[in-house]
């Protein structure tokens, strides 16, 4: 595939966005039908803190070492390498503005910016930061719009507590979509205010723009999860990555993958080889699954901060996505849990059966998955 | 061949009401310690329920397993306990369990799915009937075996409710007395059902509690009143959540004022520290005592692979509990890094170092409470507050003075050092888990948490 040499490239993240709300947002359901639109897409960790660092290493999170809200601070620096580190290697000026300095490692950039999520004032920030960046000769930008945490969790946090089983949210289901979809037209409207301001600082043209969400939210689906990070379900595994590439034909690809494929994406768009300092990276890029009928097992682990089984020091739960099954393994309490996706894409009925083949074989393969990234519980240890 | 095993757990049973007060009728007790062998000084290593099964079920000390009363008191997943080792080798789990012990990440899925209930479900108001219904189910109904069968009785627990029957003086002057003898009976009724030569059974307790009736004429009785206790408990848990700061005041309020009442009533009395502090004691009390009322627990092995007629008086541990029926059944721990000790040397007219016992208070939720550490051998009790070794500092020498009246701190530093010599090497030269360790690191990482709303 051909790639235009030097251009741009601004990364966002649309903290917690749901895949099924993107035709709700005209502006980038528009940007979608003019790019490269993976619609089954899933993050290998359904919380911001180790699914960024995923993205940005290309690592799962028991490999790069922030494998729970508690090691956000634990990324294995000299082992890994970042997407800035690569991107500032290839000549790019590296910048980012987040909510926070545990999202992403603190590596390879020449402007880092932490925002104030209380005052922020995303539209204008954000604009005046590419205005600013749009004299660079070539330049990297990630930006993390946190609108839904800004509005929504802090208000289910302050709201609700962290009662995991309080029933009052889980039976609000309708005004739960309601409150998660009042916040979609100023999604929408920050996604035209970037598009806008890429046109009319004239760089729209040579920038590569990547929209993605590193994770979904609850809507109450499953009682014991009021956001996210609490368990592997598809309404928080399932995201969306729009890779607009100027002057590339758009395509919508449907094959099974995940979010540490984007920093391969990224070394195949700058054409970098991911060899040396970057051979650890385990995932692969999102480009070779155009016209090939490939897909990608993936594999998702959490450890929530709140719900039945907290675990904010360590993951304790994990899951393979395969052949639109899953199979779920909770290490506390020591459980299985097996859902046909294709015809329970809720996952409301655990059909996990001991004796299947098929589970078997998933088994193996999630087994040998958590090995390989020295994942120590109870399974794994014997 | 696997034997089954059944572990009663018997919340609040105090050691010098198990076996060898005259004042209580125990013949079933009595009949089990002549089939088993009978460890007579047992130390808990906490005062309350949830860190006392955090010790007896993994063999580490409550502090090292993850279990706290703070938001995430759940066991740590990567810690081996009794039923993961006995998963191991295929044992089917049956529980009856007070509905706390679902929320703490350290019991598996038994298979009966009403495994866990209201702690103020009686015993015997329908609940001993069931139990014992299920038990016998299990015994009797050649249900899967090996079978691992766990219950945790609450009758001993305030509020107590003694049954009509047992209610008179003829089974023990105070109602911990004839609570006892109730449950004397019930356990003769169940020990009929089981086939001891394939099955061992163990009794025991998570830990003490104070009988607050100072004289067995009952000069002062300051037992709750169940009843009462138990309605104001109802009513408390139906008041909405808004009201509880207010709920919470009320209660404290009402503390305060019984308190105080107590308190004129037992002046003249001349009671020693330990005496007034067993009277007066409240359930959310502000400063923690480590007495033996509160840690003492009964130990009894009988049934399959236990010598019979056997009294142990050395000094042993809720944390050997799990080494202990690990090793009588051939479930083997692989793990060797816990604090426990197997004491089948002891079954078995060994020898067994007696080790000292670490032993904790129990935090409060809502409050902050003065929490005691320390360490109990069968010579000295020792226990200071858990921040300074210089607050709150109590010696015991329980050699002489068993019922620890004397406060012998000041007039013994030596042992006082020693004592705390050995506290030191036990919890504060613990090399925890990287992530406990570095306090700085999960300070930053909490204050950030709480900036993005989620703490």
């Amino acid at each position: 595939m051909d790639f235009p040499k030097d251009f741009n490239i601004v990364l966002i993240n649309i903290d917690g966005f749901r895949r099924d709300k993107i035709e709700l947002c005209s502006t980038l359901n528009e940007l979608k039908e003019q790019s490269y639109y993976f619609s089954n897409i899933c993050t290998v960790a359904p919380y911001t803190f180790a699914s960024l660092h995923s993205v940005f290493s290309g690592t799962y999170p028991s490999k790069n070492g922030v494998n729970a809200y508690y090691h956000s601070l634990k990324f294995k620096k000299n082992e890994f390498k970042t997407i800035p580190e690569l991107l500032k290697k290839a000549g790019y000026y590296t910048s980012c503005d987040v909510i926070s300095k545990l999202v992403i490692p603190n590596i390879g950039f020449d402007d880092w910016n932490v925002f104030d999520e209380n005052v922020i004032d995303f539209n204008s920030r954000h604009k005046n930061m590419i205005t600013r960046l749009s004299k660079k000769d070539k330049f990297f930008l990630f930006l993390h719009y946190t609108d839904t945490h800004k509005h929504l969790v802090r208000e289910i946090v302050s709201k609700h507590k962290q009662d995991s089983d309080d029933d009052d949210y889980f039976k609000s289901q309708k005004e739960n979509i309601k409150r998660f979809d009042s916040l979609l037209p100023s999604c929408d409207e920050y996604v035209s205010t970037i598009i806008q301001t890429l046109k009319d600082t004239g760089i729209y043209d040579k920038t590569i723009i990547i929209f993605f969400s590193d994770h979904g939210t609850s809507i109450g689906e499953k009682k014991g999860e009021k956001f996210y990070g609490v368990y592997v379900y598809d309404y928080t595994a399932n995201v969306f990555c729009i890779i607009k590439i100027p002057n590339h034909k758009p395509k919508i690809i449907k094959n099974q993958c995940s979010t540490i494929d984007i920093f391969p994406t990224i070394a195949e768009i700058i054409q970098h080889p991911l060899e040396n300092e970057f051979s650890n990276v385990q995932g692969k890029s999102l480009f070779s699954l155009i016209d090939s009928p490939e897909n990608r097992d993936v594999f998702i682990e959490t450890g929530g901060l709140y719900g039945p089984w907290p675990s904010p020091t360590k993951h304790n739960i994990f899951c393979i996505k395969s052949n639109n099954k899953k199979l779920i393994y909770n290490d506390i309490p020591e459980s299985w849990e097996f859902y046909d996706l294709l015809n329970d894409s809720s996952e409301q009925e655990n059909i996990y059966d001991e004796s299947s083949d098929e589970i078997k074989l998933m088994k193996n393969k999630l087994i040998t998955h958590m090995k390989e990234n020295n994942i120590y519980t109870k399974i794994t240890s014997n | 061949m696997k034997p089954n095993v059944l572990l009663l757990i018997i919340d609040s049973f105090r050691t010098d009401k198990f076996y060898g007060d005259k004042n209580i009728s125990t013949p079933n007790i009595d009949y089990l310690i002549k089939q088993g062998t009978y460890f007579s000084q047992t130390i808990s290593a906490a005062d309350a329920t949830l860190l006392s099964w955090s010790s007896i079920f993994t063999g580490l000390y409550p502090f090292k397993t993850g279990i706290r009363s703070t938001s995430f008191n759940k066991l740590n997943s990567d810690i081996p306990t009794l039923f993961k080792i006995f998963k191991t080798y295929d044992y089917n789990f049956y529980g009856y369990v007070p509905k706390i012990g679902n929320i703490i990440g350290l019991y598996p899925n038994f298979i009966n799915d009403d495994s866990f209930y209201e702690p103020y479900k009686n015993l015997f108001e329908g609940n001993g009937k069931s139990l014992s219904n299920k038990i016998f189910e299990t015994l009797e109904n050649e249900v899967k075996e090996p079978w691992f069968f766990f219950v945790h009785l609450y009758d001993l627990h305030d509020p107590m409710i003694i049954p009509k029957f047992f209610n008179d003086k003829k089974f023990g002057h105070t109602q911990y007395e004839k609570q006892v003898s109730a449950i004397d009976n019930w356990i003769g009724q169940l020990v009929k059902k089981i086939d001891f030569k394939n099955t061992l059974l163990i009794v025991t307790a998570d830990h003490g509690k104070y009988i607050k009736t100072l004289t067995p004429d009952n000069v002062s009785n300051f037992e709750s009143n169940p009843e009462i206790q138990r309605a104001l408990s109802k009513i408390g848990n139906c008041i909405p959540k808004i009201l509880h700061p207010l709920k919470d005041k009320v209660f404290f309020f009402m503390e305060a004022m019984s308190q105080k009442k107590k308190m004129n009533m037992i002046k003249k009395l001349h009671l020693n520290e330990h005496e007034k502090i067993s009277l007066l004691s409240g359930r959310f009390d502000i400063d923690h005592y480590l007495y033996d009322d509160k840690v003492r627990i009964p130990l009894l092995f009988t049934g399959y692979g236990v010598a019979k007629n056997k009294i142990i008086s050395q000094q042993t541990r809720s944390v050997d509990i799990f080494p202990t029926i690990s090793e009588i059944t051939g479930a083997v721990l692989q793990d060797e890094h816990i604090d426990g000790q197997s004491l089948t040397p002891l079954i078995a007219d060994k020898l067994l170092e007696e080790k000292p016992a670490y032993i904790e208070s129990n935090p409060l939720v809502i409050l902050d409470s003065n929490d005691v550490v320390g360490i109990r051998t069968s010579f000295y009790k020792y226990f200071r507050d858990v921040d300074d070794s210089r607050k709150s500092v109590h010696l015991y020498d329980l050699k002489n003075d068993s019922k620890e009246t004397k406060n012998l701190a000041n007039s013994m530093p030596e042992i006082v050092k020693k004592m705390e010599l050995i506290l030191q090497e036990i919890k504060f030269n613990w090399n925890p888990s990287k992530i406990e360790s570095n306090n700085e690191e999960t300070k930053l990482i909490e204050d950030e948490l709480k900036k993005l709303g989620y703490m």
